[in-house]
């Protein structure tokens, strides 16, 4: 906590590294959190070389954010023009962020998922190097 | 003492001064972050850091109907196959109380359609007649934003009805974006 008990955070985005799906194929791919802070998404973005479905969700609760696969198109935007996650949603240290994914488009597609938001700290010790302390 | 030594301590003293790491990040001479200058995304900094509850923004105005729970985001997509020119309603339950803020469409296909939905049990409309796509739903990009959510009660039934203006096969999703309270 900083002198007025406020948490400390800063920018932190969680990057699925590029993964690759063959045509009409689907994959489950989990986030790890880290174990230094809790971390609340805001942001999604995702970039691709096709279409593809996706479902996402909390994997320490079980609980997914959508009743079914969603077309990228409609769930992700990019950097320019992100979409933003309301209202954001705070994922435990430590947890995890389940992502189930079905290429749409029948050819090998490369998909990489940001979830654009902010880690939570608990403390300032706790906290990223360069941080101002008081 | 130099000039540079004078600054720096000039600006420790604005540090100091500002009380709060949180306001330390918004200062002027704070550290330049990789976010987007959109007033949309700036509304949603000035929200959620500090954090705050999700009402009465310039940017979402009456989000007050919210109330004060714990909400979770959470999104319904209704998929349809429409043959040429076809019509296809299709039904979701909700499963749990929805504040309905947001819609998202997409044509695999790239052609135009036209949508209408309503209320499954109370028959109300949301809209006088059929409405082509590109005037009701947005993308991932760039969502459309309701006026004010809607609350749509658990276990109501919503339709969702698809008019294929093509005169060629039309795969389309509609997803209606919202939250949930989570517990």
């Amino acid at each position: 906590m900083n002198p007025n008990g406020e948490k400390t955070e800063h920018f932190y985005d969680y990057a699925l590294p590029p993964t690759a799906l063959l045509g009409n194929a689907s994959n489950t791919v989990g986030l790890v959190i880290d174990a230094d802070a809790d971390f609340q998404c805001i942001w999604l973005i995702a970039n691709s070389t096709g279409t593809f479905n996706v479902r996402f969700g909390d994997g320490g609760t079980g609980r997914y954010f959508m009743s079914g696969l969603i077309a990228n198109v409609n769930l992700f935007g990019t950097a320019l023009a992100p979409f933003p996650m309301l209202p954001p949603y705070v994922f435990k240290r430590q947890g995890s962020i389940t992502i189930d994914l079905t290429d749409t488009s029948g050819a090998p597609n490369t998909i990489q998922l940001v979830f654009s938001g902010k880690k939570i700290f608990a403390s300032p010790s706790s906290g990223a190097a360069g941080q101002i302390l008081r | 003492m130099s000039q540079q030594s004078i600054e720096l301590e000039r600006w420790y003293a604005r540090q100091r001064r500002d009380r709060t790491l949180g306001q330390a990040f918004l200062a002027e001479d704070a550290p330049v972050q990789s976010v987007p200058h959109d007033p949309r995304i700036e509304a949603i900094i000035e929200m959620y850091w500090p954090p705050r509850l999700l009402r009465g923004r310039v940017y979402m105005p009456d989000f007050d109907v919210i109330p004060d729970r714990p909400l979770r985001f959470f999104a319904y997509p209704f998929n349809f196959t429409l043959a040429a020119r076809q019509t296809f309603q299709q039904t979701i339950t909700i499963a749990h109380r929805f504040y309905w803020y947001g819609l998202t469409g997409v044509s695999l296909d790239n052609l135009v359609y036209r949508l209408r939905i309503n209320d499954g049990r109370t028959r109300q409309q949301f809209q006088s007649s059929a409405i082509i796509s590109p005037s009701m739903v947005g993308t991932g990009q760039r969502p459309f934003y309701m006026r004010r959510p809607h609350c749509i009660p658990s276990q109501r039934p919503i339709n969702v009805q698809a008019e294929n203006s093509a005169a060629a096969t039309n795969h389309v999703q509609v997803v209606l974006l919202g939250a949930i309270y989570d517990g």
